[in-house]
């Protein structure tokens, strides 16, 4: 606050020439009258409280008088004013100040002044306030001054905030000075940071990609998050929490939350309405509470996990599907290895017999033979696993290499005649001429193995038909047979792993044989390109169809 | 090595043909009588004319599988009390979920050898037929 001295000059008259008493009475008493018309209104002046000093004009020049109560009653003003006020010398000394400053700086009043203005501003303002000192004296003495915001205090929370403006004060000796009134912000500052806590709360509830709904103790939706589009067509502001989510398990939900309680994770399915269809969703609760810890309303949120129940039940299909598989792979090999087991056993007991030799060779080989074919027939079953692997991993390959498909079935045709017989199955191989290509001979070989050990399997007693055709671009290999065919529902699903038309209790197999080959009576047709050695490494990957009952 | 010497004929149902052949090749030579068949269905066509004193008998099968065949089994009174020696990779639980009847059933885990096989049949032939 600037100290203001209002100035009144005692008016003079004017002086009196004495030429003529009349002239001179006259005058004399136009001088007095002037004289008690200033005398007054300097009263009036007085009384009103205008003046703080009288400047009187005398012969030792101008003399100033002030006033005493005028003093007094601009010292109560300040004492008593909200905005600290204070007063320093250059070295700031502080030679003044009021109970406001004195409660602002955390100090007594007489031990605040005294006391060097410097140390109770906070240590990373001092720098400011020592540049808004050099301002506040150069400023001059109209408003507003110097002004900045300064924090007096050390740390938070005992520092406090504050508006200063800094104005030099005339003194005897000059401007040396500085008078300073600081307004609190404390409690702006407060309001600030709770509209902007404020903000946060709402900003976080807004912006959550999860469906947050916040809701008052009679469970009317009074805050929702940009999540909650995910499942209603615009935010359910303002609606009652039942309405915008008709679910029993979500109303249970909010009101366990209500009532103080923290479910977690609870299932419900949600119909979204307009034909939206319906989701699955997990929901958890918590209770609003208020800063005296009262439930005052609740918060629910709820995460879509529709496509994460999708995947599970895949998951666990899959899981049925390899569990199958692991039961059928199990009994696959546990087969030869059975009859391996007893074949050995019977060679045994044959050799440590008393025997005509013989005999005994002759039966020791038999057994021999059936062993050999246990072996072979758990090699195939092993590659096959391991073939699984291998696609599974992207680490198949082929190894192409130029080769008369019609002999290379013939001889597989040979080699299986033997167990089709067993299963009453003739092998017809229909001869044709040579057609060479380039692919990889294993894979064929052991795709048509997949093919000729299905038809015996499905198609037991009847003929089982091979053929080999080819045109300019195809050669094409052909298994048919007479059996149980395969329903049109199925056709499709049985080249996928694992699979198989009928139930894995009454057929043996893995289920692999379609997946790496890739059938009333079914008819089973292998395509495969015709191309030069090297020319089209890609186009020697066979195509395997089933093609219609013929 | 014992051999016993009766003739008890036993039924043996397997689809796979080398385990129908070797089995009945070691029993024979045991003294046993033996018949195989390939599924549960032809057991039951058999069983019609002359009953065994054992049925070693496998459970995946085409036709009729070894769970339908022994429910089968189980309705008629003259061939209930045939003991059953069932030769599975699966467990005694798995076969329960499956729906066969265990009673007078004994099972023995594929792979066995020879000496396990021919002590149980042994064991449920303790009576010969002559």
């Amino acid at each position: 606050m600037r100290k203001v001295i209002r100035r009144i000059v005692a008016r003079r008259g004017p002086r009196s020439r004495g030429t003529d008493s009349d002239k001179r009475l006259r005058a004399e008493v136009a001088r007095l009258r002037a004289r008690v018309i200033d005398a007054e209104e300097t009263m009036r002046a007085i009384r009103a409280g205008e003046v703080d000093a009288l400047v009187v004009q005398g012969q030792a020049g101008d003399q100033i008088f002030t006033l005493k109560g005028a003093e007094r009653s601009y010292r109560l003003l300040v004492e008593t004013m909200s905005e600290g006020a204070a007063t320093f010398s250059e070295d700031g000394t502080i030679l003044y100040c009021n109970g406001s400053f004195a409660k602002m700086v955390d100090r007594p009043l007489e031990r605040t002044m005294g006391s060097s203005i410097h140390e109770f501003v906070s240590p990373q303002h001092r720098e400011m306030f020592q540049s808004l000192v050099r301002e506040g004296y150069t400023c001059g003495d109209t408003p507003p001054g110097a002004r900045n915001e300064i924090n007096f205090g050390s740390e938070p929370p005992r520092s406090v905030p504050a508006y200063v403006s800094l104005s030099p004060l005339f003194n005897d000796a000059g401007a040396s000075v500085l008078c300073l009134v600081a307004t609190d912000l404390s409690a702006q500052k407060r309001s600030e940071e709770m509209l902007s806590s404020e903000h946060f709360a709402r900003s976080i509830i807004e912006q959550a990609t999860d469906a947050m709904l916040v809701c008052d103790e009679n469970g009317r939706i009074i805050r929702a998050s940009r999540g909650v589009l995910g499942f209603s067509q615009q935010l359910p502001l303002f609606s009652r929490f039942c309405d915008a989510f008709p679910s029993d398990s979500l109303q249970s939900v909010l009101d366990a939350a209500l009532h103080g309680e923290r479910p977690l994770g609870v299932s419900a399915s949600l119909a979204l309405g307009s034909g939206r269809g319906v989701v699955e969703v997990l929901a958890s609760g918590a209770p609003l509470l208020d800063l005296g810890g009262n439930a005052v309303g609740a918060i629910v949120t709820i995460t879509d996990v529709t496509a994460l129940k999708q995947a599970q039940k895949g998951l666990e299909v899959a899981v049925t599907i390899r569990e199958e598989f692991l039961s059928i792979a199990s009994h696959e090999l546990r087969t030869p290895l059975t009859s391996l087991q007893l074949q050995l056993d019977s060679l045994c007991r044959t050799l440590k017999g008393d025997h005509d030799w013989q005999a005994t060779i002759r039966r020791a080989e038999s057994s021999v033979d059936s062993a050999m074919g246990q072996v072979k027939r758990l090699t195939h079953l092993v590659d096959a696993l391991l073939d699984v692997s291998r696609l599974r991993t992207g680490r198949f390959e082929l190894r192409p290499e130029e080769f008369d498909l019609a002999s290379v079935t013939r001889v597989m045709v040979a080699s299986w005649a033997e167990q089709a017989k067993r299963a009453g199955c003739a092998l017809r191989f229909h001869e044709s001429l040579p057609t060479v290509g380039c692919w990889d001979r294993l894979r064929i070989e052991q795709a048509l193995t997949n093919l000729i050990s299905n038809a015996t399997k499905y198609g037991p007693g009847k003929p089982v038909d091979i053929t080999i055709d080819r045109d300019a671009d195809n050669a094409w290999i052909t298994v048919e047979d007479r059996g149980m065919g395969i329903a049109a529902d199925d056709q499709e699903r049985i080249f996928r792993m694992f699979e198989r038309a009928v139930p894995s209790q009454h057929y043996g197999g893995l289920g692999l044989g379609l997946f790496i080959t890739l059938g009333k009576g079914s008819t089973f047709r292998i395509c495969l390109p015709v191309a030069a050695s090297g020319d089209r490494p890609e186009a020697s990957v066979a195509q395997a169809s089933l093609v219609g009952p013929s | 090595m014992s051999t016993v010497g009766h003739r008890s004929r036993i039924l043996i149902v397997d689809d796979d043909y080398d385990i129908r052949t070797s089995i009945s090749a070691v029993l024979e030579e045991q003294g046993y009588s033996t018949v195989a068949v390939e599924n549960g269905w032809e057991a039951l066509e058999w069983m019609k004319h002359a009953l065994p004193a054992l049925i070693l008998l496998d459970v995946m099968m085409p036709v009729m599988n070894g769970c339908q065949f022994r429910i089968e089994q189980m309705k008629s009174a003259a061939w209930r009390d045939i003991p059953v020696i069932v030769m599975t990779a699966k467990g005694q639980d798995e076969l329960m979920r499956e729906g066969m009847p265990l009673e007078g059933t004994q099972l023995v885990r594929k792979p066995f050898d020879l000496k396990t096989l021919l002590a149980l049949v042994e064991r449920w032939c303790l009576a010969p037929s002559g």
